[in-house]
């Protein structure tokens, strides 16, 4: 049996022989043992071939989450039956510990947008949100977690605080959160708010697990914009932020993400070691 | 649906004006908004260059992505599954003005499709050697099933050769682009997506399994394309490279 998760790297095809090799490589001894891997769901709703048969020989050593982006929660359309029942044959097949999809929308009418699109916090999305979220967890028959949005864009209509507004979604459809702590960051910078604050808010029962990953100042606006990039390694302001949050909620399964600017395997680990650490010492302390 | 939503997707094909109210400006907010339009656009732009990438070699990077832009902004795609995005790419290719004087693009771009399907196909045992023998005589009368990542070709002109120069390179390779009749085979049997030329016998004979006609017949059809062609040496040949489903009810005891 593998040890229960601890910090997890998300799982790129151009890694899939050192992921399943492991722990024979990079990491220090004794911080593999916690080691998960992270999928986005949709880049295996196919019918077969190598990605398939690599995801189950790493599945058969390793805990395995399944990170949607593609139900378009937020979305003002009911969530895709098709995708559902996709989403749901990955669940059997694969048996992840954690489920999890994002507070955003993604498809409307025919088209799907390779992106995670923003909402106004008001009363008429919280209730499409909730119906949606309920949605999911009846098809998918378990719990998810809803993963908090990147902010680029100041608008008007919010009716609720990021915290609260996710803590009402919670609370209305039993569903969990997901704590993306470099979004917080990235957000807290392009809107003007505090990043410890938001984190220092949310209640430590409802989070189920937590990412990390890089960002980068926009080319045309510098630092004033920073994007949610995913191709850099996290950053040590990001870092002191996770520790906080860690500090006082306890140990979550912790993802390093990385998606553009793919380094070695082994760079990873060394992140995912890093987090591990980090974990270690809330255990040690708790 | 919601005003919101519908400003939003106005929004991301350029026009700002709907999603104004819904906003509070700062002066920042238009780069803010081409954050999603970039991510979007950049999302299906390397979903489709992923996905032919030979065709992405032969005109290189910044051609491709050129072109992957018109593509993309014309069929901007309904499924979050973006290994499987953009089927018709290679018929919009033959019909696009910038791409005339490369007739070779298109046809390379419908193998570099082919090579993604038998790469995501369903997983299927091939029929082997010890299976055909067990079915003996009785298989010349059984209607032939290919493997599902089974994919077939027969051009007049040289995409075949073409595109096995760039995506399996050998040092014999031939880059030419002439007219020269030519088959390829695209299949994943196991793990790994293979490809191969197919003799004009070969051609005839899978072809014909293609249409669900009797191994005996497919055999004529090999026959008649190349006589006095050694048809058993040609279906043992094909056997082995995998190309063929264990038909399901007549599968032997292990």
């Amino acid at each position: 049996m593998p040890a229960a998760p601890t910090a997890g790297l998300g799982l790129k095809p151009q890694h899939y022989a050192e992921a399943e090799a492991c722990p024979a490589v990079g990491a220090p001894k004794g911080m593999e043992d916690g080691l998960w891997f992270e999928v986005h769901p949709e880049n295996y709703m196919i019918d077969g071939g190598p990605r398939l048969s690599w995801l189950e020989r790493i599945r058969a050593r390793r805990p395995l989450s399944l990170h949607g982006v593609g139900l378009s929660l937020a979305g003002d359309e009911r969530p895709d039956r098709a995708h559902l029942a996709r989403f749901r044959a990955l669940i059997y097949r694969f048996e992840p510990f954690v489920v999890s999809e994002h507070l955003a929308w993604s498809r409307r009418g025919n088209v799907y947008h390779p992106d995670l699109l923003p909402v106004p916090r008001s009363r008429e999305i919280l209730t499409l949100v909730c119906d949606h979220v309920e949605e999911a967890q009846a098809y998918l028959g378990r719990r998810i977690l809803i993963e908090n949005p990147t902010a680029y864009l100041p608008m008007a209509g919010h009716e609720w605080d990021e915290v609260d507004f996710l803590v009402e979604i919670a609370r209305r459809t039993g569903c969990g959160l997901l704590v993306d702590v470099n979004n917080v960051h990235v957000s807290a910078a392009n809107m003007g708010g505090s990043a410890e604050a938001w984190l220092d808010a949310v209640p430590a029962d409802l989070v189920g697990e937590i990412h990390l990953a890089g960002h980068r100042p926009d080319p045309v606006w510098g630092e004033a914009l920073l994007i949610d990039s995913h191709d850099a390694p996290v950053a040590e302001a990001v870092w002191r932020l996770y520790e906080r949050l860690i500090g006082r909620i306890g140990g979550r399964p912790t993802l390093i993400e990385r998606d553009g600017e793919v380094p070695e395997f082994a760079e990873l680990l060394g992140e995912q070691a890093r987090a591990a650490e980090a974990l270690m010492l809330v255990e040690a302390l708790a | 649906m919601t005003a919101f939503h519908a400003a939003f997707e106005t929004a991301l094909n350029g026009r700002f004006d709907d999603l104004w109210p819904h906003l509070e400006p700062n002066d920042r907010t238009l780069g803010a908004i081409a954050v999603y339009r970039n991510t979007a656009v950049k999302g299906r732009i390397d979903a489709l260059e992923a996905n032919y990438p030979t065709v992405s070699q032969m005109v290189g990077s910044e051609w491709f992505r050129a072109a992957a832009r018109e593509f993309v902004e014309a069929q901007p795609g309904d499924d979050p599954v973006l290994a499987a995005y953009g089927a018709d790419f290679p018929d919009w290719l033959a019909r696009f003005e910038p791409a005339r004087d490369m007739p070779y693009l298109a046809p390379v771009a419908r193998l570099d499709r082919a090579w993604t399907e038998a790469h995501l196909a369903p997983d299927a045992a091939p029929m082997d050697a010890r299976h055909a023998a067990a079915l003996g005589l009785a298989l010349t009368g059984m209607p032939a099933r290919l493997h599902p990542s089974v994919r077939l070709f027969w051009f007049d002109w040289t995409a075949p050769s073409l595109w096995l120069a760039h995506r399996y390179p050998r040092a014999d390779a031939e880059l030419a682009w002439r007219a020269e009749p030519q088959g390829l085979l695209i299949q994943r049997p196991d793990a790994e997506v293979r490809a191969r030329r197919l003799s004009r016998a070969e051609w005839a004979f899978l072809d014909a399994c293609r249409k669900g006609r009797p191994f005996g017949a497919a055999a004529l059809s090999a026959q008649s394309a190349e006589p006095g062609l050694d048809v058993p040496a040609l279906f043992a040949g094909l056997i082995a490279i995998g190309v063929f489903e264990t038909p399901a009810l007549q599968r032997p005891k292990p």
